[in-house]
């Protein structure tokens, strides 16, 4: 009885609840954005409106697609997405299934809605879907590499991949001055790679709106554009949620919704920072220098982050 | 139940709660929005408002060409390298063989 | 509750049947931050098929009369016709020239129309506010 209850109950609730915070947080996201550029912006429950709209209208299908993987692939994006909530710990509320999967799983876990999208491209059967899905499969390859070395680095000072336990042994006491500067870089590479996990600009060149006709979603219109919509809202918020949980796993020691509350504050801090500032400042890259920015600067600064904790276990020892 | 030094991972709860959730979203999302009625060129791809025209046939190769030009400088190193030539192989592979050995001589 | 939907959420897409970019230049004025219809909740989109509203410019050239019906079919049902400018209501400056096949409602059905060479941002989105309540109509 209490499996049938964690494996039914819970991940239903866990995921209604985590897909209304998302859209909460993508309304406040456009909302400063707006405020940055000078402008008004949308009211804050716009998303819940975008969706709303998209059930009033009619889902075309194309003729020339393959028909199982085009109706497959938003489920499966959505599905992906609200599966990450499950696994990732949310500040005093363990995650329901974080004895059922480690750090190694969540990163996995990050690549279904992407793959999703792209299998939803490539078989949407038009050019410009497949262009976009091209280049989403380019970045993908691209900052892979330095999201490993963050988990491998991570790990390594707690000696276990379980996110649970990486949040009570706060990684910043594991290690020593030198380990600081290097966690530090560490903490930069994953917030430059956050903006290309969630195709934001100027990383967004697989969703290009005014250059490839929308890219990826070009030939998705109704529900599953609509399901396409959520599962990108839903994996900006787990992202920023993995985040906060790794780096800043602090409590503030007040009442279980207090502490809940603050944790909300820190992931709309790490949204703000790294998804939001970036996207009002920056235009969009091209991407074989999307690949180029992800493999020759990234890359080298986290191998630089590495060789440092490296040093100061060394040391230390 | 999988499990590594400092690792684990339990295959059948994954699956099954993906099961379940995507049978959820699959009635949800078949109940709360409408599919669309045959009319005209309505299912055509979109391309601009043009006719389809003739299939083009690319390489599959040339899906990751940001790729390859954003690593212009490695690509050109490696691909004059890969000579066909058997000797070549071996002879780097005995070069890399003995670096290899002699750093774990130097560091155990 | 959702048949309110409509109002604070329109998403448009634009095209040019071949006119001079004046109404252009305007419409993407209005999505700048000094006229700022995203407080509405209206989009630029990059695709018919995610489009609520087509915003359609210029007098329909010969070459662009096939390809404007097209789009126009690829939009997904309830969708609103906003003609834009003088060319649009009635080809404008180039009545009775050999290479435009007409005003936009001869190719397409039209709803609203916002005349002027070329109009203001404000008439723009204005025109877009009252495609709501033809929208509430279709439904």
């Amino acid at each position: 009885m209490e499996t049938i209850m964690q494996i039914v109950f819970v991940p239903i609730g866990i995921a209604s609840l985590g897909l209304i915070l998302s859209l909460i947080f993508k309304g406040i996201d456009r909302r400063i954005a707006a405020r940055f550029q000078a402008r008004v912006g949308p009211p804050l429950v716009q998303p819940f409106r975008d969706i709303m709209k998209l059930m009033l209208k009619e889902t075309i299908v194309p003729e020339n697609c393959v028909r199982w993987v085009y109706e497959s692939a938003p489920i499966i994006a959505l599905v992906g997405s609200l599966m990450l909530l499950l696994y990732i710990p949310m500040g005093p509320f363990n995650a329901p299934l974080g004895n059922f999967g480690d750090l190694i799983l969540v990163l996995y876990l990050f690549t279904i809605p992407s793959l999703a999208m792209v299998a939803g491209g490539f078989a949407s059967g038009n050019p410009y879907a497949t262009i976009g899905a091209q280049r989403e499969m380019v970045m993908m390859m691209s900052y892979e590499l330095p999201l490993a070395m963050l988990a491998a680095a991570t790990a390594w000072k707690v000696t276990s991949f379980s996110i649970a336990k990486i949040s009570s042994t706060v990684i910043w006491s594991t290690v020593g001055p030198l380990g600081l500067v290097g966690i530090l870089l560490l903490l930069v590479v994953v917030l430059s790679v956050a903006p290309a996990e969630l195709v934001k600009i100027p990383f967004d060149a697989p969703e290009a709106e005014t250059e490839i006709a929308g890219g990826l979603l070009v030939d998705y219109s109704g529900r599953n554009l609509a399901l396409f919509y959520l599962s990108d809202a839903v994996k900006s918020f787990a992202f920023a949620s993995l985040i906060v949980a790794l780096f800043f796993p602090f409590k503030l020691g007040t009442t279980i919704w207090g502490e809940f509350l603050w944790f909300l504050l820190k992931v709309l801090i790490v949204m703000i920072v790294s998804v939001t500032t970036v996207r009002v400042a920056a235009a969009r890259l091209q991407i074989d220098n999307i690949a180029g920015y992800y493999w020759k600067p990234i890359a080298l600064v986290s191998l630089a982050a590495l060789a440092l904790i490296a040093i100061d276990t060394a040391v230390v020892i | 139940m999988l499990e590594s030094y400092s690792g684990y991972w339990y295959p059948l709860v994954f699956v099954s709660v993906f099961l379940i959730l995507s049978f959820i979203v699959y009635i949800l999302s078949r109940v709360f929005f409408s599919s669309a009625h045959k009319k005209g060129e309505q299912a055509k791809p979109f391309l601009s408002g043009n006719k389809e025209t003739e299939k083009v046939h690319i390489p599959a190769s040339s899906i990751y060409w940001g790729f390859i030009k954003a690593l212009r400088g490695y690509y050109d190193v490696i691909i004059p390298f890969h000579t066909g030539n058997i000797n070549d192989y071996m002879g780097a592979f005995i070069i890399v063989l003995a670096i290899v050995l002699t750093v774990v001589e130097v560091l155990t | 509750m959702i048949k309110n939907a409509f109002k604070r959420a329109l998403w448009v897409y634009h095209i040019n049947t071949g006119g001079c970019n004046g109404c252009d230049i305007e419409i993407i004025a209005a999505l700048t931050p000094r006229y700022d219809a995203e407080r509405f909740g209206i989009k630029l989109v990059g695709s018919p098929r995610h489009a609520d509203v087509l915003l359609v410019t210029g007098p329909v050239t010969a070459k662009m009369e096939d390809k404007l019906k097209r789009v126009y079919e690829q939009t997904p049902d309830p969708k609103v016709v906003i003609a834009v400018g003088n060319c649009g209501a009635s080809t404008g400056v180039f009545h009775n020239s050999y290479s435009i096949r007409g005003p936009i409602d001869k190719i397409i059905p039209v709803d609203v129309y916002v005349p002027g060479c070329p109009p203001r941002p404000e008439a723009i989105i204005h025109g877009i506010a009252k495609a709501w309540e033809k929208l509430e109509g279709k439904k």
